[in-house]
């Protein structure tokens, strides 16, 4: 019977085709913009390092003048004082690593003639970086514990591709700023969908490259990190970010990201008391002024609070959901006019002993094509779709971003194709259970009388 | 007996009135007998009809089917006894257009779950004796009205019911194409299986075993409400 029923359902897509179409197309725009913005908070959503995300913990603490306003929130909260990630980097902790980096922008250059010199955003950092973000390299390696201050570079794929056109570049020279760096390493593609490490959860670029924090303020690199500062120090912060690095290293602005790798929950509940002491003890030096609050948070954590897109993708989120209630009371509509135009067939099915259920099923397999056909479209409305508002993305960045960055995040993956079908198949059943139960129960008798 | 109505009633209610289609009907047709129902438009016949093939329900009273007491049966019940017990033929052929002749047949076969080879052996001897055989793969919109009712007999014979119920199977041919549909029906008749059949064609009606009239719902045959009083 299933296989006779797949016959007419077949048939009857056939049957006022214009209709069918309509039908498919409204299902298919419907999933093609809820989709598209699904994925986008999906790929927003997607914790990066899955098997690192409760391990990897960033560390803030109130560091603030006294009358600095209350924060509640973890991610409003200031990062690290220089001098702070500094003591805490070189304590005994339970933490199994611990890291910390600062952005700067030098200019880097190959000095090749076929290469120019890039403006890069650059990670300084410490050795233990790469193994706890699960960095991956396509040459060479990290440089060692031993060399946090030595000139040497870690620089990306991409980097390695417009200075050295791809090849190995293990021992070749970089002009960094002021400074001269030996690459020791090329990383591969990171496959984290966002910067988490920085503190900035951008999902436009990735770093260009990473160095020694030492060197980067051996060569005074231009620093370009998100600073609070004390009033007393609220002037400087044009000359701390260029000229004045003593001034800033020694003030009691925050600007260092501080990262600990805490095995488990336990250990994460003992580095916390640490990090209290630790304050109470700064507190004996005449700083922390305002009473204790640090926030150590695991990236899961973090992702957990974050409101990625804010309330303009919540909006957007919003509309594609009434966008596509708004097309499933179409297809309502649509559905019930076709079935109920094919009643006399019905009628004439049932007088020749079709059973309620036997013509349901008929229905409900049109339905179920209806709904693939739409959802299959509908993939395809969500590819073009995420593929304009990574275009769209990319001109509010006045073409800044990266694009194989935001491919990242504006990609289709698997989970998403198959919910996009999923979700078309089981929400045009959901509506054509009406326009069903209507031709089911259309009275065998109804219709079998006259030419 | 094949068929037995006792005081079967069907009422039509709206808001505002009662409509009494069927009033206190009784008809007994026994198995083998070839019944013409006759009356005028809204005496009741069609409704009748719907009750006896099991499309419609009754009001009240009893209906046997083959000796089976139809009355509560479930719809999925009643529509397994249409299917193997009832043929219908209707005055306007009722076939599916975007089938072919031999799918059309097979309509009825398909919901019984025969076995493949069981219903093209049964689909090739209703068409060859209904005289389009060689037309099994034509479509309807292909064929001439009195070919068409000829399908629909094929189709209505092809399970081999326990009997035929005919509604105006006449009614749109022309004279010679009325005849051949009519002696058609008599051949099937002969071998046995049960047929009623409403017309308005009083020639028609004469060529039955029996007619039975209808008269504002209920039966107008003396020499049956005598036999049933016996």
């Amino acid at each position: 019977m299933f296989k006779y029923n797949l016959k007419l359902a077949f048939k009857s897509l056939h049957y006022r085709t214009g209709l069918t179409a309509l039908m498919v197309a409204t299902i298919g725009i419907g999933i093609g913009m809820l989709m598209t913005m699904v994925t986008i908070g999906h790929q927003a959503r997607k914790v990066p390092l899955p098997g690192l995300s409760d391990q990897l913990f960033l560390v803030r603490m109130d560091s603030r003048h006294a009358d600095a306003r209350d924060v509640t929130l973890p991610q409003r909260m200031v990062n690290l004082t220089y001098r702070d990630a500094l003591n805490l980097f070189n304590a005994k902790t339970v933490a199994s690593q611990q890291t910390f980096n600062f952005k700067v922008f030098p200019i880097l250059d190959a000095q090749e003639e076929s290469s120019r010199p890039i403006q890069a955003m650059v990670d300084a950092t410490t050795a233990s970086f790469f193994d706890m973000f699960g960095a991956r390299f396509i040459y060479g390696k990290a440089w060692t514990k031993s060399e946090n201050g030595a000139p040497v570079i870690v620089i990306s794929k991409k980097t390695n591709d417009q200075l050295f056109g791809g090849r190995d570049s293990i021992g070749e020279q970089i002009v960094v700023g002021t400074g001269k760096a030996t690459v020791v390493g090329v990383l591969d593609d990171w496959s984290t969908p966002r910067r988490i490490f920085d503190g900035s959860y951008s999902s436009s670029r990735f770093d260009d490259a990473f160095i020694p924090y030492q060197f980067a303020l051996d060569i005074n690199a231009q620093r370009s990190q998100r600073m609070s500062c004390h009033p007393q120090d609220a002037g400087k912060r044009l000359a701390f970010t260029t000229t004045d690095l003593q001034g800033l290293l020694s003030s009691e602005c925050t600007w260092v990201n501080f990262w600990a790798k805490i095995d488990n929950p336990a250990d994460a509940q003992q580095y916390r008391a640490f990090a209290e002491q630790y304050v109470v003890e700064q507190k004996g030096y005449g700083r922390f002024p305002r009473p204790i609050l640090n926030f150590i948070l695991n990236i899961d954590e973090q992702y957990a609070m974050a409101r990625f897109g804010g309330g303009r993708q919540e909006t957007l989120n919003l509309l594609a959901y009434l966008f596509f209630f708004v097309c499933l009371v179409n297809a309502v509509g649509m559905l019930l006019t076709k079935f109920l135009s094919t009643s006399k067939e019905v009628c004439l099915r049932r007088a020749l002993g079709a059973k309620k259920k036997i013509i349901m099923g008929q229905y409900l397999l049109e339905v179920m094509m209806i709904g693939l056909m739409g959802g299959l479209l509908g993939v395809v409305m969500s590819f073009g779709g995420l593929t304009l508002m990574k275009h769209v993305r990319m001109y509010a960045s006045d073409y800044t971003a990266d694009m194989e960055v935001l491919n990242l995040a504006y990609q289709l993956d698997w989970s998403m194709v198959s919910a996009s079908i999923g979700v078309a198949i089981a929400s045009t059943i959901v509506v054509g259970l009406y326009p069903v139960w209507r031709i089911v129960n259309v009275s065998p008798a109804s219709q079998l009388k006259g030419a | 007996m094949m068929l037995k109505m006792n005081n079967v009633s069907k009422i039509y209610r709206t808001e505002l009135i009662e409509t009494h289609a069927l009033r206190d009907m009784n008809l007994h047709v026994e198995e083998g007998e070839f019944i013409a129902i006759t009356g005028p438009s809204g005496s009741g016949k069609s409704t009748f009809l719907n009750i006896a093939g099991l499309l419609e329900n009754y009001s009240q009273g009893d209906y046997f089917l083959d000796g089976e007491n139809v009355s509560g049966l479930s719809d999925d019940k009643l529509s397994t006894i249409r299917n193997e017990k009832i043929g219908f033929i209707f005055q306007g052929f009722n076939l599916i257009p975007d089938l072919t002749l031999f799918d059309n047949v097979d309509v009825p076969l398909c919901y019984r779950g025969l076995k493949s080879a069981d219903r093209k052996k049964r689909i090739e001897e209703a068409l060859e004796m209904v005289g389009l055989a060689s037309r099994m793969k034509h479509f309807p919109g292909q064929l001439s009205g009195g070919q068409q009712q000829r399908v629909a007999i094929a189709r209505a014979i092809a399970g081999s019911p326990r009997f035929l119920l005919a509604d105006e199977p006449t009614g749109n041919l022309d004279t010679l194409m009325a005849r051949q549909v009519m002696e058609l029906l008599e051949d099937i008749n002969k071998k046995g299986t049960t047929i009623i059949m409403v017309t308005h064609d009083n020639q028609l009606a004469k060529r039955a075993h029996r007619n039975v009239q209808i008269l504002d719902g209920q039966v107008n045959d003396i020499k049956q409400r005598e036999a049933i009083a016996v």
